[in-house]
């Protein structure tokens, strides 16, 4: 039966002037045995053929009408290429297959259709599989599914949407076996250090799965773009233009060429000063990210194809699936962050199998050269970031089982048991479930009262929503992805362009001049959320800045950067970045001292702002912000202090208005790995950190409205800051288990608990070279200069606060 | 001498007495005011599915009430925005405020309408003293919002006024305030479940912050301005 079914298979791609790979031919007949699992190949590698002509061969002329296929994708940029690349064998094959998506940029129209009348595949995000899942007659075509593709499971998991997916895939499983079928889900991933826990976390806990790899089809190779010396090169600074004239000679030299930037600013900006120094580019130059109108990217997108497009300034906007040749060369502006992410940057040049990847690193700050040479290194042993599922999301299963009761409704029972099925619940315990039942039926706990809410209410055993304007606000706030509210931007004139933040737009003044999706802008009006624009004559003044999540320098980079510093002690300097870097690693050493694996870098110093510690553990912002948090709690503990906590991905400052004792037996008690949970727990209260975890929390479970395009008066009566959300349950409702899995969450997720105990065990076993600098250094330099992400932990009263910061201002005010 | 924490300002010739409870006493009238206390917002908030806990309504009642006794108040004057949205009479939380209301004798409780009172106009009606939109009183007009009175000094609230004091780096701290303008007072919200809207005092305005325990002024007004 299979071997039929090869035969064909291998004769169409003979039609095609090639053959199927092994890995295609292994991972179609798994499918046809009824197997789910994971394959784990790179972008190109021809994993869309191997997940899809499997199911497809399985039926190639259905019969009858219904659904049969998800596919699901993490971007909905992706679907249309999606389609195109599905649709293509079809022919060939004859099947007869009907492939259409939706997301939530599908018109109403169409998505009316595909209800009465669904493809045979659908390919769509988790987001809008979870609306269909709202609808209760789109069951009975979501009960037909035999098969799911996961295409880019490593981009979820980890993630609340991976969470979203999971609980998604359960209901659809449990749905197929309503109809006795089996439902087979396959998950396609890069390369992770973990795949068979990729898998499981797929796939729930308990159920096999079949691993596929697809042979590492490529070499790599990681350089970096030197400047001609060090001096003048800043120390920090992240938008740095210094090597602009270098960059703009390689994309000359060459054909095709991606830019990668780290943040959508950055991309605006370096476009911006490559066209405005090469006007004739202005036609065969473009720029891609996020926030730029669905539209516009996809012209970007299609001259990347048809190769009209010389070189593309892009985010992680371009990371992703969207097809497109390889390019000659890729140039990564700033810090890679992470090695598993440059090496997929890098295989956007050299596609074909067997040929070598390579990226070139554009160093923004000296630092950076130290990076490169690192993630050099930490490429050549394969030496990956890991990525493990979410567990136990309360918000999310909140989000998902009002969803279910928006659509055909659930029954208390058999729902624990399918949700408990996946690997973010299976470690659900009862009193946590029949909490998040109580939150959506009445509010929070039995205990606590919650007047007059109505959500979803219980009738003869089945949970429903309480009414159809509920199911229609709680449809507008389907999805985790959490962003601030953003405003269209409109051409005066009309058309748009994209989409920015309120908060930047509400900080400039009509007239003022910005650049958004490369083009220099004039504000002339905001009125209904959109900022209408015209072109500007003057030069800009503003970048818009995305708050977006920036990824931290993982931890493997942050590690193989001080093993790069520890062979430059010993002596073992072969890279060209460390050669370059080597005056200014002298200035660091004559000044203060070079950190290494085996010593922890700790200066203090007193200026005009106060009192300065830098403690370099090179963990990532996110670990060196735990540490941070940790220390600073454990000494306002000793006694009533307020810390002024500033952290970028080497280190961190704590700032305070007084000096305080920086002997090495104090700085180790407080950065002692011995019980930190307690005192991590009391500092995260202390800190600002779970409220500012809450912000995301409150969406998704629903405790903030996500209003309406137009706001209506309801709207503007539900109106309330997450903040003040956070302080009235603390205050009223201190047992409520969302604000825990705020806690949770940023001892988890943001200060990675686990990671975090063991950069405290490796301080532990450090030596602490303790330095006072007569004036800040090449480290400590961009932490002080930056500012880039700074939060305040105090245990002071309010009143000495207040009466601190009032005086601060009226001696500012008096010297002026 | 007032006790600790309060701050007495001189206006038109009246002592007005600032509490951190974010309220104002006119003792000369043996009178408590407050502004923007929106009783029953959680309520509103729970019939559109957002989970609100009880327990603000109750909190704001019992300070308010412990104020009310403190003071020995003959008249409380809520400037507005008593209630936040319409409420249902037969629910919880306008028949816990009828029956506070009730037990608050002795004391004549006077509304100058604010907008949520007039959305609320729509539900239950509060059993208190409306006074339409303005109450005068002495040297002193009191309204939901509006400010321009060349002849009275102005006591409205509406603004829900706090100032954002920046330390060392980002260090903010939000603070509702007592905002002092040319020929008025705005306070600050009373009620517990309503946010902030920044305000940025110009010229010789002033501002008082009201803490949990004490009324401090804030010199950000004398902000030297070329």
């Amino acid at each position: 039966m299979s071997g039929a079914r090869i035969a064909a298979l291998r004769q169409y791609f003979a039609s095609q002037g090639r053959e199927p790979f092994d890995f295609q031919e292994r991972m179609w007949r798994a499918y046809w045995s009824g197997e789910s699992g994971l394959l784990n190949a790179g972008t190109g590698s021809g994993k869309t053929l191997a997940a899809w002509l499997g199911p497809v061969l399985d039926d190639a002329a259905p019969s009858q009408k219904g659904l049969r296929l998800l596919w699901i994708t993490p971007l909905r940029a992706l679907a249309r290429d999606l389609e195109k690349a599905l649709l293509e064998p079809l022919q060939g094959l004859g099947s007869k297959w009907r492939v259409e998506q939706r997301t939530g940029d599908t018109p109403s129209a169409r998505r009316t259709r595909q209800c009465a009348n669904p493809p045979h595949a659908l390919i769509t995000t988790p987001e809008s599989l979870s609306v269909l899942l709202s609808h209760a007659d789109m069951t009975a075509s979501l009960g037909a599914v035999t098969s799911i593709v996961v295409d880019e499971w490593h981009e979820f998991l980890g993630t609340k949407r991976g969470v979203q997916l999971e609980l998604c895939l359960a209901r659809l499983r449990a749905l197929a076996a309503a109809r006795g079928q089996v439902l087979r889900i396959w998950g396609l991933s890069a390369t992770l250090p973990d795949l068979p826990d990729a898998m499981r976390t797929l796939l729930g806990p308990g159920r096999a799965g079949t691993l596929i790899r697809a042979p590492e089809p490529k070499r790599y190779e990681i350089d970096s773009l030197l400047p001609a010396s060090l001096e003048r090169f800043a120390w920090s600074g992240h938008l740095g233009l210094q090597l602009l004239p270098q960059v703009i000679e390689r994309i000359a030299r060459t054909r095709t060429t991606l830019v990668f930037t780290n943040t959508r600013s950055q991309a605006e900006i370096w476009y911006q000063a490559i066209v405005s120094t090469q006007l004739d580019w202005l036609t065969t130059t473009a720029l891609h990210h996020g926030s730029i109108d669905a539209k516009i990217r996809r012209r970007v997108e299609d001259g990347l194809k048809s190769g009209a497009l010389r070189c593309v300034v892009c985010t992680s906007s371009l990371d992703l699936g969207v097809d497109f040749p390889p390019v000659d060369q890729v140039l990564q502006i700033g810090s890679p962050k992470s090695v598993a992410r440059l090496l997929q940057r890098a295989g956007r040049s050299g596609h074909q199998p067997g040929q070598l990847s390579r990226v070139t690193v554009v160093p923004t700050h000296a630092w950076e050269l130290v990076e490169c040479a690192a993630a050099r290194h930490a490429a050549e042993v394969l030496d990956l970031e890991p990525r493990t599922g979410l567990t136990l999301a309360l918000d999310v299963l909140a989000q998902h089982l009002v969803t279910l009761a928006t659509g055909e409704g659930f029954t208390a029972a058999a729902q624990l048991a399918e949700v408990r099925g996946t690997h973010a619940f299976a470690e659900l315990t009862n009193v946590q479930w029949q909490w998040t039942l109580d939150f959506i039926t009445r509010g929070g706990s039995a205990l606590q009262g919650y007047p007059e809410f109505r959500r979803v209410e219980v009738v003869e055993g089945v949970h429903r929503i309480a009414g159809v304007d509920l199911a229609r606000r709680h449809r507008r706030a389907i999805g985790t992805i959490t962003s601030d509210a953003s405003m269209s931007v409109s051409w005066q004139s009309g058309g748009r362009l994209g989409t920015i933040e309120e908060s930047f737009v509400s900080r400039l003044r009509p007239r003022d001049v910005f650049i958004f999706g490369g083009r220099v802008l004039q504000l002339m009006r905001v009125r209904d959320s959109i900022a209408y624009v015209q072109l500007a004559k003057s030069k800009s003044r503003y970048v818009p800045r995305w708050q977006g999540s920036r990824l931290p320098l993982s931890a493997s980079l942050g590690r193989a950067l001080l093993a790069v510093l520890e062979r430059r002690e010993r002596g073992e300097v072969s890279d060209p970045e460390m050669i370059l870097m080597e005056p200014l690693l002298r200035i660091q050493e004559q000044w203060s001292a070079v950190p290494t694996s085996g010593h922890l870098l700790v200066e203090s110093l007193r200026s005009r702002e106060g009192f300065h510690l830098f403690v370099f553990p090179f963990a990532g912002r996110l670990l060196n912000e735990g540490v941070a948090t940790l220390m600073s709690a454990r000494a306002a503990r000793e006694q009533p202090r307020t810390f002024s906590i500033t952290t970028n991905e080497y280190g961190f400052e704590l700032l305070c208005a007084e000096a305080f004792d920086v002997g090495e037996a104090t700085l180790q008690r407080w950065a002692s790995p011995e019980a930190p949970l307690d005192d991590l727990l009391a500092s995260i209260n202390a800190s600002e950190l779970a409220r500012r975890q809450f912000r995301d929390i409150a969406r998704i479970a629903g405790l903030i409205d996500p209003g309406t395009p137009r706001k209506s008066k309801t709207a503007r009566q539900l109106q309330v800051s997450s903040g003040l959300m956070y302080d009235v349950l603390q205050r009223h409702d201190p047992e409520n288990l969302l604000l825990e899995q705020a806690r949770r969450e940023v001892l988890t997720a943001q200060l990675a608990y686990q990671e975090l105990t063991d950069v405290l065990a490796r301080m532990a076993t450090q030596r602490w070279l303790l330095m006072q600098p007569p004036r800040f250094t090449p480290l400590s330099f961009p932490l002080w200069a930056d500012r880039l992400q700074t939060q305040t932990l105090s245990t002071e009263s309010w009143r000495t606060r207040v009466e601190r910061e009032a005086q601060r201002l009226e001696r500012r005010a008096a010297e002026h | 001498m007032e006790p600790p924490g309060i701050l007495a300002l001189e206006i038109r010739g009246e002592r007005l007495l600032l509490h951190p409870v974010r309220a104002v006493v006119w003792p000369a009238r043996r009178t408590v005011i407050v502004a923007d206390t929106h009783f029953g917002k959680s309520s509103v908030f729970g019939r559109h599915g957002i989970a609100v806990p009880d327990g603000t309504d109750a909190y704001d009642r019992e300070r308010l009430a412990a104020l009310l006794a403190q003071t020995q108040a003959q008249r409380l004057l809520l400037l507005g925005d008593f209630l936040h949205g319409a409420l249902d009479a037969q629910q919880g939380a306008a028949r816990d405020l009828a029956l506070w209301l009730r037990r608050l004798r002795g004391v004549c409780v006077a509304l100058v309408t604010g907008n949520h009172d007039r959305t609320a106009a729509a539900g239950w009606q509060a059993p208190v003293n409306w006074q339409g939109d303005e109450l005068i009183d002495g040297p002193f007009r009191f309204t939901h919002e509006d400010l321009n009175d060349s002849q009275h000094f102005v006591i409205s609230g509406h603004v829900h006024p706090v100032v954002t004091l920046r330390g060392l780096r980002k260090h903010r701290l939000r603070v509702p305030v007592f905002w002092e303008r040319a020929g008025g007072l705005v306070l600050p919200s009373f009620g517990s479940f309503t946010g902030g809207y920044r305000v940025e005092p110009q010229g010789e305005e002033r501002v008082y912050a009201a803490g949990p325990e004490t009324v401090v002024e804030l010199k950000v007004a004398r902000r030297a301005r070329p």
